[in-house]
């Protein structure tokens, strides 16, 4: 399956609609870069205004103010920018939508396009969920652990000249400003060892701790998130990391919505993992979101259908031995019967789908179905070693 | 900026991609829209 959309993404380069949309990302990136350097920049402003005020200059303050002035209006316009691109993008979007709704008109199509759409939108909630997971548990580590807390300020402080730095950079030339060129590549080189530094005495404790944080991951929300700083021009850490988890949290919602709009997509195993057994929210604002209400109470409704909510469920009813094996053999049995019952490229009977038949029908590749076949056999060995020490817990209960 | 109009998705455009092009390109769009709806909310605050 990897390899096919591998393939797929090195054939779709030519096609100009590949292109387009490249273009359209390398300049929403290039907006957001210069919203976040923006932001840092008014946020040093209003630092100064407020520290001349304090020392009762009064000239300093006033230009203090019309530098914060000028980081606004700038800001505006870059926002300006944004909604145009924003339209383009929601034109095409719309362009997409109704050609697709088009094509849906022959069933066959739709069928394969839903199966896909399921399967996307499914991986998209998991690196969602994941990510939000890895913010939460940044989050905690800062709170239990002032050392980590103070080597992420560390990382963002560092990330913070450097962003400075580059852009003091674009306006020299390289001839004329040679000297000065030379002592800010010094000052890029010490900011970088500062970051590198920070991440690596973080990373340490996440790895001797089996903690799932990968470092690209924590590399990307450092350089690419503004983090707000307070009026003593503190690093707001603890607001900042559950603001962007907020944000996580809409994306998780959205993309379960996208999967309820698609008919007769589910919410895969995973993801029903992920989203029951996610670790603890750092506590938020209670939010009164009435879509996410709303999609909550319509996923809630069918607990079999979709995913649960993060939020407190009963404790799963525990079986005896004897009950969970013949659980199990059912369970086997009934999964032998769908297989057998589903042949590769015949369509299934109404209703009867697993997200697994969906899968292998979809690409009918002899490779995909040896790794599902594989993934089978490996559950069922789980399954019996499971059963084995739940009858050894048992026995030793009754000693 | 470059000319917007020359980052439009035209017909011609679409009847060269497969479904599951189709597909990628249409989740493609939606996050990017969302990225810039939180860019938009982020700088406002």
């Amino acid at each position: 399956m990897e390899l096919n959309e591998k393939l797929n993404q090195d054939y779709n380069k030519d096609k100009k609609i590949y292109q387009k949309t490249q273009r359209l990302q390398a300049t929403v990136k290039n907006l957001e870069q210069q919203l976040k350097i923006l932001k840092r920049e008014w946020q040093d402003a209003k630092l100064k205004e407020t520290r001349a005020k304090e020392d009762g200059d009064v000239v300093a303050e006033k230009e203090a103010q019309a530098e914060a002035a000028t980081k606004i209006k700038e800001t505006q316009e870059v926002q300006a920018k944004l909604n145009l691109i924003r339209e383009v993008i929601t034109k095409n979007k719309n362009k997409v939508d109704g050609y697709i709704q088009e094509l849906k008109k022959d069933p066959e199509f739709e069928e394969h396009v839903n199966d896909i759409l399921e399967k996307r939108y499914n991986r998209q909630l998991a690196k969602a969920i994941k990510e939000q997971n890895q913010v939460n548990t940044i989050l905690d580590l800062c709170q239990k652990h002032p050392t980590l807390s103070n080597n992420l300020k560390g990382m963002i402080s560092a990330q913070e000249e450097l962003d400075k730095l580059n852009k003091e950079i674009e306006t020299l030339d390289a001839e004329k400003d040679k000297d000065k060129l030379d002592e800010i590549k010094g000052k890029i080189d010490a900011a970088f060892g500062k970051k590198n530094k920070n991440m690596d005495l973080f990373m340490d404790f996440c790895t001797k701790n089996n903690l799932d944080i990968d470092r690209e991951f924590l590399d990307n929300l450092v350089s690419e998130k503004g983090f707000a700083h307070d009026k003593q021009g503190n690093i707001k850490l603890e607001k900042t990391l559950k603001n962007i988890s907020k944000g996580y949290e809409k994306r998780v919602l959205a993309y379960q919505v996208a999967i309820s709009k698609v008919p007769g997509a589910k919410i895969n195993e995973e993801n029903h993992e992920l989203l029951g057994e996610g670790p603890e929210e750092p506590e938020t604002q209670d939010t009164q979101d009435t879509l996410a209400t709303t999609v909550l109470k319509k996923l809630n409704a069918d607990p079999m259908k979709h995913g649960g909510v993060r939020s407190s469920q009963p404790p799963a009813k525990k079986y005896k031995w004897w009950e969970f094996r013949k659980r199990f053999q059912d369970w086997n049995a009934r999964r032998k019967a769908e297989k057998q019952k589903t042949e590769p490229g015949k369509e299934p009977e109404e209703g009867g789908k697993t997200s697994s038949e969906k899968f292998r029908n979809s690409y009918k590749y002899d490779v995909v179905k040896d790794y599902v076949d594989k993934q089978e056999q490996e559950i069922y060995k789980q399954a019996l070693k499971d059963v084995k020490e739940a009858m050894k817990d048992d026995t030793e209960e009754q000693r | 900026m470059e000319e917007l109009t020359n980052l439009e998705i035209t017909n011609e455009d679409l009847e060269e991609m497969t479904a599951e092009e189709l597909a990628d390109l249409k989740i493609e769009l939606e996050e990017l829209l969302m990225k810039c709806d939180e860019l938009l909310q982020d700088s406002d605050e």
